[in-house]
C-alpha cells in the first residue's frame, strides 16, 4: 500500500509531468512555425535546435510521470485500464463538459463554448470506442478459456 | 503476378486520408474553425460508429472542396496533422489525373484577366456589374451573380509606378514592392498609397519585374502554374534580396506565399533567402516604428474603424502590425476582433457552390464591424476586403491607404 501523503505527491508529480511534457510539445512546435518566418538562416538554424530541445526534454518528462504513475498503481490489468479509459471519458462528456459549456456561455464566450462542445462530442466518440474494444477482448478472452 | 497498382499521381494519399482524418475524427478540436470538419466527421461515423464501408476517394474529395485554405487549422492541431495539406496534396492530385475545371481556371488567373481587361475596363466594369451578364457567368463558369465583381483598374499599379517614379532615398533602406496582382489590376489605390508612405519615409524604391504570387492556382491544386510562378519571381527577387533589398509584400497573402509556400515547394537557398528577406508592408512599417525610424507626424482623422487581420496574417504572427501602425494616428478609435476567417478564401467566395457557405462563415466577423459603427473597415488582404465590404455593407480599406491619409497624402 502507497501512504496517502506519499500518493497525493506522486499524482502532483505525474500532473505535473503529464503538463510539462504537452507544454514543451506544443513550445517545440512553436519554434518550427517560427522557423517558416524567420529572419535569417542563423535564427531558422537556432529555431530548429530549440525545437529539439524542447522534444527531446518533453520525452525525458513522459519517462517521469510514467514512473509516478506505476509508483501510484495507476496503470492495472488492461481490461481494467478500458474501464477506467471508459470512465473518464464519459464523466468528461456528460458531467465536466457541459458544465465547462455553460461556465464559456455565461461569460459571452461562444467561441470557447463551441471548443468545449466540439471537445464533448468526441470524448463521447473515445468513450464508444473504449467500450466496444472492452467487449471484444472480453469475448475473446472467454473464447479462450 | 502483382496486381496492378494505382496510378502514381494519388501515391500514398488514401492512406494517408485514413488515418489523419482518423486522428481529426476522434480530436475534433478544429469543429469550429471551419465548414470541412462537421461533414468529414459525418462521413466517417459511417465506418467508425456504424462499421460501415470506409469513406471513398470521391467522398473525401467532396470534404477537399470545402476547405479553402486558411490554414489557421494547422497552428491549432496539436497531434500533427497538416490538414491543408492534406487537401492540397488532393487536390493536386485530382488536377493532375482529371486537368483543372473551367470555374477554377478563371478564378486562379485573376492577373492575366486583370492585364487583359483594364485597357478596356469601362467595358469590363460594366459587364461585371450587368445582371443579365452575372446570370450568364453564374450559368457558364458558376461565379455567383451575388458577389460584387472588384472593379478593374483603369490604370493598373504597374503603369502608375512607371509614370510616378518615386523619390530617390538616402539609400539607407531598399525596398523591392511586390505588389500582388490584386493591387495591380483591381486595387492600385492600395498600391499608390504605400508608395507615398514609404516615400515619406525616405525609403527608396524599386519595382521588379514580377507574375501574380502563385497561391490562386496552389491553392486550386494546379501545382505546375504555381510552381512555373514562384520560379519566375524567385529568378528576379533573389539577386535582390541578395543586394540587400528588403521585399515588401502589399498584400498579407503574398507574404505568407513568399515566406511559407515557395520556399517549402521549391526547397531552394534562394527561396528560402528570399523568404527572409520579406516582409508585409504592416510589418515593414511597424519594424521601421519600433527602430524609431517611423515618421509618426500624422494629422488627428476622428472616427472609428474597424480592424480584421488576414488568416496570411495571423499565420506570419503579425496579426497586430496593421492595427498598432492604427493606433499611432491621433484621434482615430481602432475597435480590433478576432472572429476567424472572413470566408472568402481566393475563390471560395465566388463560387456559386459555395457562396452562402464562405458568407456563413463570415458571419459573426460581420456582425462584429456592424455592432462597432465603425465608418470604415481596415484590413490588410484584398480579398478580406470585398467580403467585409459586401457581407457587413461597409466602405473598406487596408491600413497603409488609412496611414497615407493621416499623412495628408
Amino acid at each position: 500500500m502507497i501512504p496517502e501523503t506519499v500518493r497525493q505527491e506522486l499524482a502532483g508529480g505525474f500532473a505535473g509531468e503529464s503538463q510539462a511534457n504537452r507544454k514543451y510539445l506544443f513550445f517545440a512546435k512553436k519554434a518550427e512555425e517560427e522557423i517558416n518566418f524567420a529572419p535569417s538562416a542563423e535564427v531558422a538554424d537556432l529555431l530548429k535546435e530549440v525545437a529539439e530541445l524542447f522534444r527531446e526534454t518533453a520525452e525525458e518528462e513522459t519517462a517521469h510521470a510514467y514512473a509516478h504513475l506505476v509508483a501510484m498503481e495507476g496503470v492495472h490489468d488492461t481490461l481494467e485500464n478500458l474501464k477506467v479509459a471508459f470512465d473518464g471519458e464519459t464523466y468528461e462528456y456528460t458531467t465536466m463538459y457541459p458544465a465547462s459549456v455553460q461556465a464559456a456561455k455565461a461569460a459571452g464566450r461562444e467561441d470557447i463554448a463551441r471548443q468545449f462542445e466540439s471537445t464533448s462530442s468526441a470524448e463521447k466518440r473515445h468513450a464508444a470506442r473504449y467500450e466496444r474494444m472492452m467487449q471484444r477482448l472480453k469475448e475473446a478472452y472467454a473464447r479462450a478459456n | 503476378m502483382s496486381t496492378p497498382t494505382e496510378p502514381t499521381v494519388w501515391g500514398d494519399l488514401d492512406k494517408r486520408f485514413k488515418t489523419d482524418t482518423k486522428k481529426c475524427y476522434y480530436c475534433g478540436i478544429c469543429e469550429p474553425l471551419c465548414p470541412a470538419f462537421t461533414p468529414l466527421f459525418k462521413l466517417l461515423s459511417r465506418e467508425y460508429e456504424e462499421q460501415g464501408a470506409p469513406a471513398t476517394r470521391e467522398e473525401f474529395g467532396a470534404i477537399a472542396d470545402l476547405c479553402y485554405y486558411c490554414k489557421l487549422c494547422l497552428p491549432a492541431c496539436g497531434i500533427g496533422v497538416n490538414f491543408p495539406r492534406l487537401i492540397l496534396d488532393y487536390k493536386i492530385a485530382r488536377v493532375k489525373e482529371r486537368g483543372q475545371t473551367l470555374q477554377n481556371t478563371l478564378l486562379m488567373n485573376q492577373e492575366l484577366i486583370g492585364k487583359l481587361s483594364s485597357p478596356v475596363a469601362p467595358i469590363a466594369n460594366w459587364a461585371l456589374a450587368n445582371g443579365l451578364n452575372r446570370r450568364v457567368m453564374e450559368f457558364v463558369v458558376g461565379i455567383d451573380h451575388r458577389r460584387t465583381m472588384p472593379k478593374i483598374a483603369g490604370e493598373p499599379f504597374p503603369r502608375w509606378f512607371k509614370n510616378h517614379p518615386p523619390k530617390k532615398g538616402a539609400g539607407t533602406r531598399k525596398v523591392a514592392i511586390f505588389s500582388g496582382c490584386f493591387t495591380d489590376y483591381y486595387d492600385p489605390a492600395v498600391g499608390i498609397a504605400a508608395v507615398k508612405v514609404l516615400e515619406r519615409n525616405g525609403v527608396e524604391m524599386i519595382y521588379p519585374q514580377q507574375r501574380c504570387c502563385g497561391i490562386p492556382m496552389l491553392s486550386e491544386g494546379s501545382l505546375d502554374k504555381a510552381l512555373e510562378n514562384f520560379k519566375a519571381n524567385i529568378s528576379v527577387l533573389a539577386p535582390l534580396a541578395k543586394e540587400g533589398y528588403t521585399i515588401v509584400a502589399l498584400d498579407g497573402p503574398c507574404a505568407m506565399t513568399f515566406r511559407q509556400e515557395v520556399p517549402q515547394f521549391l526547397g531552394t537557398e534562394d527561396a528560402r533567402n528570399v523568404g527572409f528577406r520579406v516582409r508585409d508592408i504592416n510589418q515593414y512599417l511597424s519594424e521601421m516604428f519600433k527602430r524609431g525610424e517611423l515618421d509618426t507626424n500624422f494629422n488627428p482623422v476622428e472616427g472609428t474603424v474597424a480592424y480584421h487581420a488576414s488568416c496570411a496574417a495571423k499565420l506570419q504572427r503579425i496579426e497586430t502590425a496593421g492595427f498598432d501602425l492604427l493606433k499611432l494616428i491621433p484621434g482615430l478609435t481602432v475597435a480590433r476582433v478576432d472572429k476567424g476567417c472572413c470566408g472568402f478564401d481566393g475563390t471560395f467566395g465566388f463560387k456559386k457552390q459555395t457562396f452562402d457557405l464562405a458568407n456563413q462563415v463570415g458571419a459573426e466577423l460581420f456582425a462584429w464591424v456592424k455592432s462597432t459603427n465603425a465608418q470604415e473597415a481596415i484590413t490588410d488582404c484584398p480579398l478580406c476586403k470585398v467580403q467585409i465590404a459586401d457581407g457587413a455593407h461597409v466602405r473598406t480599406a487596408h491600413p497603409v491607404e488609412v496611414i497615407a491619409r493621416a499623412y495628408g497624402f
